[in-house]
């Protein structure tokens, strides 16, 4: 990957495309815990790559792309909810939430699980199962302490276990 | 049952697909790029600052002339900070951050983003955005610093101090008297004696007036309903009133209108973090902390009166009544603003 970058930082459109391809689906992943609905996850990775683009020279440590990449893209999927918030009423929200589930059904067991957690939590499961960051990556890339994530995790995922075992009795 | 260690662990990026029409952007993006480019540079081109002058220049005359915009500086505590004031018809100032994109240009710290400017010509940029900022000129900058917080609704700088390596700025509810203002925007000068590397935001969530109780950064998040209901608050579960004072809140609501008097509500939700909410009442209007032990956010709130309303749509716990806090002196586009203390059963 730092090859890629390395080129990338020299306008290399081609290695930059590559960048992206071997991270997508982690932007996708953690734009989709941030944000409701199709039209905003994609706005947001749009912007992600055009401003990674436009400014991959700042970036210093060649090792660090991903990180930095998921880092515009937070702020940007922040930026989107802070403006979404003001116009879209919370019955919206929520069957916007439900909308996204069904439409990916892949990894509808996951989603369906997640969904009443916090947005926090999910972004943090996300980071940790999926993409494998270590707690201290995260740590860094979100700005929190260690610790922090650390009982997070610990805490969403007992949220989850009281969840299916909650399903579990109504079964 | 399922295993939730199982399902989380066996969680592989291969099994994600991303949905059609995110993928297309992200393909017509990454094979677009220098076409991209060259529209965002158009974009950037049209809204360069000669372009600017006029814009700006108009929305000035407009809000002079409509009387929309005013400037209070404060005096909190000796630190001389400035708030902007927005009036809520004034939505024009919405779309600032359309050519000052501060969300990417500032750091965040405890939810509060904010930026520390040492030199003039960065200050000046803010400035353009901004005016009604704290006023520094080039001289100021050789013994100070300017700080620049997107702060909460009703909050100020209460407290700037310092140790070796960072800088400490806290952050309290303001009483302000003029309700009909949007200062979320704070900005102040600081001395270079506080300046360090590292500069740390904090909250604190107590306001005046509920001193008689203990302190809600005191509070841990695994404080039990038992040490709630004997610590004498009123205290619900999942919505339902659990502790001995039934009537508290309807009789603080009723004895508020006439005496100075204050409440705290313990709130427990199976699906949510513990959350304890202050509110004090001070000659008719009301003055609110929204607190949450388990990540220290803290929401400020201020009203002119609380009323009980009958919940419309019942919602996970079938709660019937919902307690709202009204600013009748704030409006939004949906009405008078409301912000929910809490609903019971």
């Amino acid at each position: 990957m730092e090859k890629l970058v390395v080129k990338a930082k020299e306008k290399d459109e081609n290695a930059f495309s590559e960048l992206i391809k071997l991270i997508d689906k982690e932007l996708y992943l953690i734009a989709r815990t941030k944000l409701n609905n199709n039209e905003d996850i994609g706005d947001a990775i749009q912007e992600t790559i055009l401003k990674g683009y436009k400014n991959i020279k700042k970036l210093k440590n060649n090792s660090a792309f991903k990180s930095w990449m998921i880092k515009i893209l937070i702020n940007e999927c922040n930026s989107i909810y802070r403006k979404k918030e003001n116009t879209v009423s919370y019955e919206e929200k929520e069957m916007e939430a439900y909308i996204s589930i069904e439409e990916n059904n892949k990894d509808l067991e996951f989603e369906i699980l997640i969904k009443d957690l916090n947005n926090e939590e999910k972004l943090i499961l996300t980071m940790f199962y999926y993409s494998k960051y270590t707690t201290k990556e995260i740590s860094k890339i979100l700005k929190i302490k260690e610790n922090t994530v650390k009982s997070k995790i610990l805490r969403a995922k007992e949220k989850l276990r009281k969840k299916v075992m909650k399903e579990g009795e109504m079964i | 049952m399922k295993d939730i260690d199982k399902i989380l662990n066996g969680l592989d990026l291969k099994n994600v697909d991303i949905p059609e029409e995110i993928e297309n952007k992200i393909n017509y993006t990454i094979n677009h790029l220098n076409n991209k480019k060259t529209n965002k540079n158009k974009f950037d081109e049209y809204f360069n600052v000669k372009r600017l002058v006029p814009i700006l220049a108009s929305i000035a005359v407009i809000i002079f002339t409509t009387g929309v915009y005013a400037t209070i500086i404060k005096n909190t505590k000796n630190i001389e900070q400035k708030e902007g004031t927005i009036d809520q018809n004034a939505t024009i100032f919405d779309n600032r951050d359309e050519y000052y994109d501060w969300v990417h240009d500032m750091d965040c710290d405890d939810n509060i983003y904010y930026k520390k400017i040492t030199n003039y010509s960065e200050y000046l940029k803010i400035k353009k955005v901004w005016n009604d900022i704290v006023q520094m000129n080039e001289n100021d900058f050789e013994e100070n610093f300017f700080l620049i917080l997107m702060s909460k609704e009703n909050t100020c700088i209460s407290k700037i101090y310092c140790n070796e390596n960072t800088t400490f700025v806290e952050i309290s509810y303001n009483n302000i008297e003029n309700y009909n203002v949007d200062n979320s925007r704070l900005t102040t000068k600081v001395s270079n004696e506080h300046n360090r590397e590292n500069l740390d935001i904090k909250i604190n969530p107590n306001i005046d007036g509920s001193s008689e109780y203990k302190k809600l950064e005191d509070f841990e998040k695994n404080y039990s309903k038992e040490d709630a209901i004997s610590d004498g608050y009123f205290v619900l579960s999942d919505c339902e009133i659990i502790s001995n004072n039934k009537d508290l809140l309807d009789k603080f609501i009723e004895n508020s209108k006439t005496i100075d008097s204050s409440i705290r509500i313990i709130i427990y939700s199976t699906y949510s973090d513990l959350k304890i909410c202050d509110i004090v009442s001070k000659n008719g209007s009301y003055q609110m902390s929204l607190y949450c032990p388990e990540n220290g956010i803290t929401t400020f709130a201020t009203g002119n009166k609380i009323i009980k309303s009958a919940v419309k749509y019942q919602g996970f716990f079938n709660e019937k009544w919902s307690y709202l806090l009204i600013d009748e002196g704030k409006w939004n586009k949906y009405g008078t603003e409301e912000t929910i203390i809490c609903a019971i059963k």
